[in-house]
């Protein structure tokens, strides 16, 4: 049997242990660990599965998940999140659809210290569903901004989905956060521009809310201060090159706490709950990171990435059309597979061949974030749905998945953008210090 | 739950809980660490062997935290197909899922210690601090042998309606 069958027979028998609710990390692992019996020996396997999971957590980078959702998860705790959602409210909440277009410049807020997309709309919906509810706003519109306003958690760096795709593929975690800043920007303004559209067609879907003063505006804006000198200086410190990234996270997270005790929201029983979630969200990532480099090196060996990329590179077609038909692989899978799930099985096949097309690297790793993030919104397994689901149960699921086509084609714009304008993702990374 | 069950059940709640809290202190720790260590480089005293330690504290977190992680069900997998099955095979599936996940993490709890000894003939260490590598093959195997343990444990108790906190688990 040829190596390369091996590794499509592999992958089969992968994707049924997983669909078989087999958890992702076990189901790498034992695909990798019985693959490599099979193509070396019993001894070989023993050994790897002896070394593989200790080197895996041997790693400095990893250190930055923890630190990280330990920031995200103090940020949290300080009502900071309502503090960026009071500062855009009070900004935009007096124009038609503003109520939504606040949530999402508070999720793209939220989203600068916390890296994950579920927290982002679960944080931002508990504040801003009953006040949309309060004002009238139809349910499409408002579930629809809570759930695609949340994506940008994995876009806006700090971002888990940047660093397991930088733990996977070896590229610079500091760039491939850099190269979400610009199209986290662009997306989150092509959200407000759909919000804007919907409501202009439909002015009853966001009817505008009271105008704020300049003396509250200003108010809200001081109280959301701290946090955006803290986003300035965790993502300005990695810009130029004050610190790595490890120590950025760290710095953050340290800020945020001594923020957290000024504010007065620090008690004992609070920190305990933030870091004992932090570490079961930190061995969730690992647990699949090691199942990870317990396969994919496997795959490797069976050439199978290699002679895709090599047969995909012979073939007379231009790269952009491989490319497309990529990403468009990825919105069809992001309709059944959970983000983690999709970019760990597809990323060893995928990015050698990306590479051998000639893209950069860190470019493609911001593209496979935004499609990322469009499958966190597909129906009918989007996660960020089921999230507004169970902020708002009154709402149908329909609805919410009706009222998210405007911003996923949004995000389709934002991809679109990235393809055809890539400085978009790598001007800060490509002038970074340091 | 019967009532061993449920004493089986208390006891490995308290050892993980245990163990995440341990994990939890070294993250805090590695917090100071790192960023004191960021303060004295910029002031001229570097600390060091920050990067060493701080390689050591991954590896504690992790494998102290990973039974943790494994009690409360924070794990990923996709329930398409599950969904379609009757509870009987689900049942009987959750099981022969967590009877495998429980042999594949024995052996390699296994294999870590018997690495371990290897390491320890070698004396190999970290390159700044110097500090063996052995001990931590240990943890790495206790922790691993932990996680094995609360498989084991699902095989027989299910795990229970997960709560709706919200952590960052997820992407």
């Amino acid at each position: 049997m040829s190596g390369s069958l091996i590794g499509i027979l592999a992958l089969l028998g992968l994707f049924a242990l997983i669909f078989l609710r087999v958890p992702i990390g076990i189901a790498l692992a034992l695909s990798g660990a019985l693959g490599y019996w099979v193509m070396n020996d019993l001894d070989r396997t023993l050994s790897i599965l002896g070394s593989i999971p200790y080197a895996t957590a041997y790693n400095y980078d990893l250190s930055i998940i923890a630190l990280f959702v330990l920031m995200g998860n103090l940020a949290m705790v300080s009502g900071l999140s309502r503090d960026l959602y009071a500062m855009a409210r009070s900004m935009v909440g007096h124009w038609p659809g503003g109520l939504a277009s606040a949530t999402v410049v508070g999720c793209a807020g939220f989203a600068a210290v916390s890296g994950s997309s579920l927290a982002s709309a679960v944080t931002m919906g508990r504040v801003s569903l009953p006040e949309m509810k309060r004002y009238g706003y139809g349910a499409r519109l408002a579930t629809g901004s809570v759930a695609a306003g949340g994506t940008l958690g994995i876009l806006i760096p700090p971002s888990t989905g940047f660093i397991i795709y930088a733990v996977l593929t070896e590229v610079s975690i500091g760039k491939l956060f850099l190269s979400g800043v610009i199209p986290g920007i662009l997306l989150t303004i092509l959200f407000m521009i759909a919000i804007a559209i919907m409501t202009t067609r439909n002015p009853e879907l966001g009817p505008a809310a009271d105008r704020h003063s300049w003396a509250e505006r200003n108010r809200s804006l001081f109280r959301a201060l701290p946090l955006l000198g803290i986003v300035f200086i965790v993502l300005g410190g990695i810009y130029l090159g004050w610190f790595t990234p490890v120590e950025a996270a760290s710095i953050g997270a340290m800020l945020t706490l001594i923020l957290t005790i000024v504010r007065g929201k620090f008690t004992w029983p609070a920190m305990v709950k933030c870091v004992l979630e932090t570490i079961k969200t930190f061995a969730f990532v690992y647990l699949i990171v090691i199942g990870a480099f317990i396969f994919n090196p496997f795959l490797a060996d069976t050439r199978l990435p290699g002679d895709l990329a090599a047969f995909i590179g012979g073939l007379d077609v231009a790269p952009v059309y491989i490319l497309l038909l990529v990403v468009l692989v990825y919105i069809i899978l992001g309709t059944f597979l959970e983000g983690f799930a999709m970019l760990v099985l597809t990323i060893p096949i995928v990015f050698p061949m990306i590479k051998d097309l000639g893209y950069d690297p860190v470019w493609f790793g911001a593209l496979l974030v935004v499609v990322l993030e469009m499958s966190l919104i597909s129906p009918p397994l989007g996660l960020n749905v089921f999230v507004v689901k169970g902020i708002a149960p009154d709402v149908p699921m329909g609805e919410i998945f009706y009222g998210i086509i405007p911003f996923w084609l949004a995000m389709l714009v934002c991809a679109a953008a990235l393809i055809l304008f890539p400085d978009l993702a790598l001007f800060l990374p490509n002038t970074m210090k340091g | 739950m019967r009532p061993a069950e449920d004493i089986v059940s208390r006891i490995t709640r308290i050892v993980v809980t245990g163990a995440a809290c341990i994990a939890g202190g070294i993250l805090v720790f590695l917090m100071f660490m790192t960023t004191f260590g960021v303060i004295g480089r910029k002031l001229g005293y570097p600390i060091n062997g920050v990067f060493d330690l701080t390689h050591f504290t991954v590896l504690t977190m992790t494998f102290l935290g990973m039974a943790y992680c494994g009690f409360h069900g924070a794990h990923v997998s996709i329930e398409l197909l599950y969904q379609r099955l009757g509870p009987a095979t689900r049942r009987i599936l959750d099981r022969v899922i967590n009877l495998v996940g429980c042999a594949i993490f024995v052996v390699i709890a296994w294999r870590t210690y018997v690495q371990a000894d290897l390491v320890r003939e070698i004396n190999e260490s970290s390159q700044l601090l110097e500090i063996p590598y052995y001990p931590f093959y240990w943890l790495a195997a206790l922790g691993s042998l932990l996680f094995a343990l609360v498989m084991l444990l699902r095989v027989f108790v299910p795990e229970p309606e997960r709560d709706n906190d919200i952590s960052e688990a997820g992407p």
